[in-house]
């Protein structure tokens, strides 16, 4: 078996709302002796100033390649700081970055989808955020003006895995309150908690977390079906169905899925069984940008079983789920 | 290999070559005089939002002097000549690549 080696730099993107305990982490992650060379992207200007560590503060340039489509909107700083970063490539291992509190993750998680260079040469690893087990069922539940984001909704939606911190100043009843309240958001991203952001960082640095195979792996629960949702909340909805995909029929299926939705769907990731081709195809999407990859062959015993997860708002698990069905060879 | 493309929702728009991104990011270098620092970003958007065409292709200088140009077609139909015009007719940025 062929395996093929992604030799891109792995990138962490750390979110959280203010006093969530982001540059705890950071801290925490630059300090502690993991033999990873770390270079860092900041936006707030830190008091971080550690020895083998690139830091760079950065200034939010939001870019809207259409006007006021969230879809189409990225972080020019970002791709500017990435571009300066990868002519240092000797220097570091992986990157991480650090957002502002009220920073919307989509721009930067877009940013990893749109530049050729930059997805030739940058692999987005995981977006980690941190929650404040005391305050966030607040800010969850804070009714916005209308055409207002609620950024912290956002930033438990686009995360592939939330670190549940202060869990010392909640009770136990509190936590599986807020954890409940998490899942119902993004059932897909799993939950790690922490006093102080004090983690393993093999929970935080180079997971995988966009690689759904290893998301399947750590929870094969994953894509069981959730309770269903039909109103405006934020929630997630996995699927998995046996079948060989015709190529074209999923491509205009997506194309207008994601054209005509894409503002509502934050995330999207799947593993695909494409009709004639041995390996697996892996894909991940952000609002409507999407990238997908070949993945490992397909086993001779393994069941050809697509796998698809979307978060996002207003999402209908049954027309999701027909509309993928369509697109079987057999349909 | 990328098999599945859902920007292609026509035929019509199938991604552009690596090649073909290089040259015409290397007009956008030459034309501006800009040096390797400044980040050129091209992109092939199909958004169905009120006010997008349904696929265009927005090539941008980002940074402090941020500028872009739009065209109503993939990225695979704009031609370094094309982009070389509209970059000399208009070179602090241009939103629409028809007249009004």
């Amino acid at each position: 078996m062929t395996t093929t080696i992604d030799d891109r730099v792995p990138v962490t993107v750390i979110t959280g709302f203010l006093g969530s305990g982001k540059t705890t982490l950071v801290n925490r992650i630059l300090t502690e002796n993991h033999g990873r060379r770390i270079a860092v992207i900041e936006n707030e200007f830190g008091e971080v100033g550690i020895d083998d560590a690139l830091v760079l503060d950065a200034e939010e340039e939001i870019f809207e390649m259409n006007n006021g489509c969230i879809c189409c909107t990225v972080r020019g700083d970002l791709i500017r700081i990435l571009g300066a970063l990868m002519r240092r490539r000797d220097k570091f291992d992986q990157i991480l970055i650090e957002t502002t509190g009220l920073a919307d993750p989509a721009p930067v998680a877009q940013t990893f989808f749109v530049d050729d260079e930059i997805r030739d040469r940058l692999r987005l690893d995981a977006i980690v955020t941190v929650v404040d087990a005391a305050h966030v069922l607040d800010h969850l539940n804070e009714i916005k003006p209308e055409g207002v984001e609620n950024e912290s909704v956002e930033q438990v939606a686009f995360a592939d895995r939330m670190l549940l911190n202060k869990t010392d100043l909640v009770s136990e009843e509190q936590l599986a309150a807020v954890e409940n309240r998490l899942r119902s958001i993004n059932r897909g991203a799993g939950i790690v908690r922490t006093q102080n952001a004090k983690v393993d960082l093999a929970q935080v640095l180079d997971i995988g977390a966009f690689d759904l195979q290893r998301v399947l792996t750590d929870d094969p629960a994953f894509l069981e079906q959730d309770d269903h949702q039909h109103d405006q909340s934020v929630s997630s909805v996995g699927f998995l169905i046996d079948g060989d995909v015709d190529v074209e029929k999923l491509n205009s299926w997506l194309g207008e899925l994601l054209a005509s939705k894409g503002v509502d769907i934050f995330r999207s990731k799947g593993i695909l069984a494409l009709a004639g081709q041995d390996r697996q195809y892996v894909f991940q999407g952000v609002h409507m940008l999407f990238d997908g990859t070949e993945g490992r062959p397909w086993g001779e015993q393994e069941s050809r079983t697509n796998r698809m997860v979307f978060i996002g708002r207003h999402l209908d698990r049954e027309a999701l789920e027909a509309a993928f069905r369509a697109c079987l060879v057999d349909a | 290999m990328n098999l599945v493309n859902p920007g292609n929702t026509t035929a019509a728009a199938p991604r552009a070559s690596a090649a073909h991104l290089a040259d015409l990011k290397d007009v956008v270098r030459s034309e501006l005089e800009l040096d390797t620092e400044t980040t050129v970003l091209i992109q092939q958007l199909a958004c169905a939002e009120p006010g997008c065409p349904p696929v265009e292709t927005v090539v941008a200088v980002l940074g402090t002097s941020r500028r872009s140009w739009k065209f109503s077609t993939p990225t695979t139909d704009v031609t370094t000549a094309a982009l070389r015009d509209v970059i000399a007719k208009y070179p602090r940025g241009r939103e629409h690549d028809h007249d009004d």
